[in-house]
């Protein structure tokens, strides 16, 4: 989420959460961690993103080493997904530790000025197929 | 998976002395077939893969270490074989270091799974700096078989 879309958010609901916080003994205790993790959300710089894993090789090797040239672009701290498993997105042994099959769905988050870059960057890396990057290296592994 | 299901303790070599890329990766290959892991029939077209696919991209990683690997029909499982260098090797890694620790595998080409889990698992060890200090500091084959068992024994089932 990028900065005018977080004020946009921030405004539209401003209004909303100064009523809540008067009205804040009002809410079911259990709604207080939702609306807690809610308004951090807004508030945070955090971008992220779900890509699936292309081909049947997973992400080997290859694509370890292009997704780690590609995050080293960016100033921002990338953090890759999978399940409960995260990977800094600089660090190929991190990478390849996630062990992502082809068709395995990951979540990328970036925090930082360039993150929604570095997001969209990932994504179209992904997107391709790693192909245009390493044609015959995809699949040698 | 583990690596002793993929590791051929008999070709491990604590003491690889190579004075190039190729070397290591031929003495490697060499250590495989006089185990008996792979055909020798096949040990130079095992060669031959691995270099080309060298020249795709080195597989020295960083943090002194290199996999390089190819994916062969001569197997019908994954095999590898560790082999450690005192003096390193130019294996022109991604961050310019020389390798001292060295995991060669060969995959079947119908089993890419495999080849990703044994990545997976090897990676997974050769990230923990403890793990990688005592590999460097093993000096027999004995010393790296129960390192590894011991790293076996210690990951999450």
């Amino acid at each position: 989420m990028n900065c005018w879309m977080k004020l946009t958010a921030i405004s539209q609901f401003s209004d909303l959460r100064v009523r809540s916080v008067r009205n804040i003994h009002r809410v079911p205790p259990q709604w207080l961690p939702v609306i807690f993790s809610f308004v951090l959300n807004i508030m945070s710089d955090a971008v992220t993103a779900n890509v699936t894993v292309p081909g049947p090789n997973g992400l080997h090797l290859v694509p370890c080493s292009l997704i780690a040239q590609r995050a080293a672009e960016f100033a921002c701290q990338i953090t890759i997904r999978k399940g409960e498993t995260s990977a800094d997105a600089r660090n190929i042994f991190e990478l390849l530790g996630l062990g992502a099959g082809g068709g395995t769905i990951l979540n990328c988050e970036a925090s930082g000025d360039d993150a929604p870059s570095a997001i969209q960057s990932l994504v179209v890396l992904f997107e391709s197929g790693f192909q245009g990057h390493a044609d015959r290296k995809s699949s040698e592994g | 998976m583990k690596l002793n299901e993929f590791v051929i303790s008999e070709a491990i070599i604590p003491d690889l002395e190579a004075a190039s890329k190729e070397d290591a990766i031929r003495l490697m290959v060499s250590s495989l077939k006089t185990s008996g892991a792979i055909p020798e029939a096949d040990e130079e077209g095992i060669i031959s893969a691995i270099l080309k696919r060298e020249e795709l991209g080195s597989t020295g990683i960083g943090n002194g270490v290199a996999v390089p690997h190819t994916k062969h029909p001569s197997v019908d499982r994954l095999v590898a074989t560790v082999a450690l260098s005192k003096s390193g090797v130019d294996f022109a890694s991604l961050d310019g270091e020389d390798v001292f620790i060295l995991f060669l595998l060969v995959s079947p080409p119908d089993r890419p799974g495999d080849h990703l889990r044994g990545l997976e698992n090897i990676s997974r060890h050769l990230r923990n700096q403890t793990f990688c200090s005592f590999l460097r500091q093993s000096s027999t084959r004995k010393d790296i078989i129960e390192l590894l068992d011991e790293a076996d024994s210690n990951q999450p089932v």
